[in-house]
This record gives structure tokens, C-alpha cells and sequence, in this order.
């Protein structure tokens, strides 16, 4: 009952955008909001994400078990840093006359930002190694599987 | 040998065998690469993570939309007259915006997240089953493509940069009701599932996480978390003064700019530089429904009875700074004009181009004690770039509609 409820709101309130879109045409462009769109799309589902599966799988190989976790949640900080970096950093928003608009090294910045991030990950990782290793694993434990 | 020739997809379904069943007979041979059935081994592809996340998403794009609607609507003011935009609490558009902006940077670690827990899906065997099926897959393109580029339009629009060519803000937000209308759908596809796997009942008929090594769940939860704080650490002092010293990511400091604030267009950006150039030439003109029209020169001005108000700059783009503002009231000037009390009052910028080279006042912040024509900002002149020789500067209002270089108040 709620999902369907949902349901017919939803595909109401999704009409209503594509709508707006369609009759503001002369100011939302379809054309280049297409492009934005499916390339946003296009972008993740075929480059970061395949990347994040990789670089996950090569982690795996490199980084012993037990240290990991910190080395793979450093990982995702440090993306989202970087992705939330690239746009002041580019310089391209910039305009002649106006040092108040991006007035920071954004490149150094983000390299503190980073270095603050991995120096945190370094303590979790010292403290780990420090730490008595489990026991071993029983055999009867199926091998991990490869692939992604 | 001979070969049977493979019936076509159409004349199977017409015979009343399911698309899903045909794929699996008739190309399952081709089934490789992610869509094998163990290409994602990972224990963090779960539901009950995807379904936690999904709640922390469902909330934020739920603060976005709201403080996007009335953000868009402080801009476009609706004509219904007690939707209009308030004068107090003064502070109310610096939080909901500085919020909007906000909660769209924490969104980015969350949807990037959930999209890598969800991502084996996308390769789902058969990758259509049936028509039901069919469309609850299509129903996640607007959503998915939208969710990116609404997150990925505003965080380049932070940073002004415009590499489209739709405006900004009118595509921002259809785009907005399209992915809340999406998002809509999808929760009611997917409520059962949160009903199965979040809460502590069901947390108790969950079965226990598979081993594994690497990330636990809970610890894909807490690095999703930290991601999160570390990019709203990171630049949320554009708008929050306690932590600029920290935002290492913002386009804007608080207090970096001509005198101590930010600028967003400057006297040569609005090509005002020639017409303010010459001070015993300007006039501030009050006209339109009066009883009298009046002229003023900048000395006039000066001689009027001053007031101060401490007043943000709120931009739209997430950023805002406060700053001692002195001048003279807009509500002093319409009663030495007699204007009517219930008028809107339109101020006109020497702005020849330019969208935002006049905006409206409303009774409401017509009328406000604190609504000024600037002269002074910290009480030093103000400086070209922050509209001298006058600039309106009101309670609770996007930082656009804060008019510089006004050269007429039109009572309408």
C-alpha cells in the first residue's frame, strides 16, 4: 500500500521536473543537460566504480589482512577528498580582479588534508601491528574467492 | 550437421516464455567477466548496508530539496502572499543555505558508497527478467544519473565554474524534482527491504556477517562516516567562521576579500567603474508610487540619520560573511517620500547588464528597521567592489537580491 502510494507521488514528481525542463527549454538546454547527465552517469558506472573494484582487488594482494581495514577506509577519505578538491583546484571558476574567489593553493591544501588523513591511517595501522595476531584460521574455512 | 535455427526473442515471448528465461537459455554461454555469478566476493555488497546508507541518503537529499525550494523561491518569490519571504529571523537563509550546500558535499562520499555496494546489480543474470523488472531497472536511471548530476553541478557551482551550457540554477532545479520524484519510487520499491534488514527486530533474524578480511561492515559504515566528516570539515567554513581556519577545500574564506569580505561580482566584473567614478555626479533617486519624488546627492545621504545593522552576505553558492553595515534606512527614506506602507519597492542598480542588476524588496524587508542603503561597511567607505556609492543590505535575503551600486528605489 505505502510503495504504491509512493509509487504514483513519485512518477507525479518526476513528470513534473521532466516537464519544467522541457517547457524552460531556452534556459535548461536538454541538449547539454543530456550530455552532463548521462555523462555523470556514463563517468561512474564505467570508469570510478570499475576503478574502485580494481583498486580494491590490488589492495587485497598488497596489504596484509589484519592491517586492511584503516589502509581501505584511508582510501575512501582520500577519494572523496580529491573528488570534492578537483573543481576549486582546476582554477577554472576564477575571475580577473576578484582575489576573494578561490584565494587558496588548493593543490597544497589538499596535500595537508591528505597527509593529516594517512598519518592518521599510519596510527591505526601501528597500533594493529601491535596488537597480538588472532589465532589461525580453522581449515575448515573456505578458501577466499578471487575475481572482484 | 545440421542446425536448428534459433527462434527469434519475439516468437519465444509470443509462445509465453519469460525474456529472462530466454536470455538464460539461449546466451547464458556468454555469461562472463562482472556478470559471473561470484565476479563481487565482497561481504560489504549487502542489503542491509545498502539499506543503511540508503536512509542517510534518503535524509539528506530530503534537507537539499527543502532548502533548495526555498532558496529558489527567496530568488523567484511565488506569488502567494503569505509564502512571502520573512525579514527575521535574520539569520534563517544564511543556515538554510549554508546547510543546502552542506549537506549536497556530505552527500558525495554517501552516494559514491552506495553506488559501489550496489554496483554488482547493475550486472544482474538475466539482465532483464520480465517487464516489471525491466522498469524498476530503467526507474534507477533518472535516479542514479540525476543524483550525480545534481551533486556534481552544485559542487562545481561552489566553485563558479560553468563548463554547460543550461543555466544553473533552472536545470539544478528541475533536475531536483525529477530525482525526488525517483527517489520516491525507489523507496517504494525497496521499502521491504528496509523493513528486513533495518531495526532491532530485524537485525535479530538477520543471519550473523560472513567472514571475510578487510572492512568489516560496520567498518564500511564508520569510513563512510569519517569521508563525510572529513569533506564537511574541509569546507564548511566557508559559511561556519569557527572552522575557516580549517576549510582547506572552500572556494571561499569568510574574511578574505575587500575589506575583510568576499565579493562575488566586481565594480569592473559589472562595468560600473566609469558611472561611480565621478562622486558629485550621483544621484539616489526615490520615485514610482510616492507623493513626492526625491533626489539625492552621495553628501545628502550622508547627512541623513545614520543607523548600523549587523548583517550577513549569504551567497547562494554556500559561502556568507557578517559584517557591521551603516547607512541609511530604506524605511526612513519611503516615509520622507510617502510611500505607501503595504508597497513592494524595486532597487535599481547603474548596472547596464547583467540578471541580477535589480531586485524586489517586499513589505516585509521594505519596512525592516535594519534594511539599509549602505554607505559604510565596518565603518570605513565602502569599497567599489561592495557597491559604492550605496548598496542595499537586508535581513535574511540570498546575496544576490543584496543590490550594489543602487541608484533608484521604485515604489511599486
Amino acid at each position: 500500500m505505502a510503495s504504491r502510494v509512493l509509487t504514483i507521488l513519485g512518477v507525479a514528481v518526476l513528470a513534473f521536473g521532466v516537464g519544467g525542463l522541457v517547457v524552460n527549454a531556452d534556459v535548461t538546454v536538454p541538449g547539454s543537460w543530456g550530455l552532463y547527465v548521462l555523462g555523470g552517469l556514463a563517468l561512474h558506472d564505467g570508469l570510478i566504480a570499475p576503478l574502485a573494484m580494481v583498486g580494491g582487488a590490488l589492495l587485497a594482494r598488497v596489504v596484509p589482512a589484519r592491517l586492511r581495514p584503516p589502509v581501505q577506509g584511508g582510501f575512501l577519505v582520500s577519494a572523496s577528498l580529491l573528488l570534492v578538491a578537483i573543481p576549486p583546484w582546476t582554477g577554472r571558476g576564477a575571475l580577473p580582479g576578484n582575489d576573494s574567489l578561490l584565494p587558496q593553493d588548493y593543490g597544497t591544501n589538499l596535500l595537508i588534508a591528505l597527509g593529516v588523513v594517512w598519518a592518521l591511517v599510519a596510527v591505526l595501522v601501528a597500533v594493529r601491528a601491535a596488537r597480538q595476531p588472532p589465532p589461525p584460521v580453522r581449515a575448515s574455512l573456505p578458501a577466499p574467492r578471487g575475481g572482484w | 550437421m545440421v542446425r536448428r535455427p534459433r527462434r527469434a526473442i519475439g516468437e519465444q515471448v509470443a509462445r509465453g516464455r519469460f525474456v529472462g528465461e530466454i536470455i538464460e537459455n539461449d546466451l547464458g554461454h556468454l555469461r562472463a567477466g562482472p556478470f559471473e555469478e561470484d565476479a563481487f566476493p565482497s561481504r560489504l555488497h549487502d542489503e542491509r548496508v545498502a539499506a543503511l546508507l540508503g536512509i542517510a541518503l534518503g535524509v539528506s537529499f530530503g534537507v537539499c530539496f527543502l532548502t533548495g525550494l526555498f532558496s529558489h523561491f527567496a530568488q523567484d518569490p511565488l506569488a502567494i502572499g503569505f509564502l512571502s519571504m520573512p525579514a527575521s529571523p535574520a539569520w534563517l537563509y544564511r543556515v538554510t543555505q549554508g546547510l543546502h550546500v552542506a549537506t549536497g558535499i556530505a552527500a558525495i562520499p554517501l552516494v559514491l558508497v552506495k553506488l559501489w555496494v550496489v554496483y554488482p546489480k547493475l550486472f544482474a543474470w538475466p539482465p532483464v527478467k520480465d517487464p516489471a523488472h525491466a522498469l524498476a531497472r530503467l526507474s534507477l536511471v533518472p535516479l542514479v544519473a540525476g543524483s550525480i548530476f545534481l551533486l556534481m553541478s552544485g559542487l562545481l557551482n561552489t566553485s563558479r565554474w560553468y563548463p554547460w551550457e543550461f543555466g544553473f540554477r533552472e536545470a539544478h532545479f528541475w533536475t531536483a524534482w525529477i530525482v525526488i520524484g525517483s527517489l520516491l519510487i525507489h523507496v517504494g520499491a525497496q521499502i521491504a527491504v528496509v523493513r528486513r534488514t533495518v531495526g532491532r527486530r530485524a537485525k535479530a533474524t538477520l543471519p550473523p556477517e560472513p567472514p571475510g578480511d578487510g572492512l568489516s561492515r560496520r567498518g564500511l559504515l564508520v569510513a563512510t562516516g569519517a569521508a563525510v566528516g572529513a569533506v564537511t570539515l574541509t569546507t564548511v567554513g566557508q559559511t561556519f567562521r569557527p572552522l575557516k581556519d580549517i576549510a582547506l577545500l572552500a572556494p571561499r574564506l569568510p574574511d578574505v576579500g575587500r575589506q575583510g569580505i568576499p565579493v562575488n561580482r566586481t565594480a569592473a566584473g559589472a562595468g560600473v567603474v566609469e558611472l561611480i567614478a565621478d562622486r558629485p555626479a550621483f544621484r539616489l533617486e526615490v520615485t514610482g508610487r510616492v507623493e513626492r519624488d526625491l533626489v539625492f546627492t552621495l553628501e545628502e545621504l550622508q547627512a541623513l540619520p545614520q543607523h548600523e545593522a549587523d548583517l550577513a552576505i549569504t551567497c547562494v553558492e554556500g559561502w556568507s560573511a557578517s559584517a557591521r553595515w551603516g547607512g541609511v534606512r530604506v524605511a526612513d527614506l519611503l516615509d520622507m517620500a510617502g510611500a505607501p506602507t503595504g508597497a513592494d519597492v524595486v532597487v535599481r542598480s547603474l548596472q547596464t547588464r547583467a540578471s541580477f542588476r535589480s531586485s524586489v524588496l517586499n513589505p516585509a524587508h521594505a519596512r525592516h528597521p535594519d534594511t539599509l542603503l549602505a554607505l559604510r561597511i565596518g565603518g570605513e567607505e565602502l569599497h567599489p567592489d561592495h557597491g559604492f556609492p550605496c548598496r542595499l543590505i537586508s535581513p535574511n535575503r540570498p546575496g544576490v537580491q543584496q543590490t550594489k551600486w543602487v541608484t533608484r528605489l521604485e515604489v511599486v
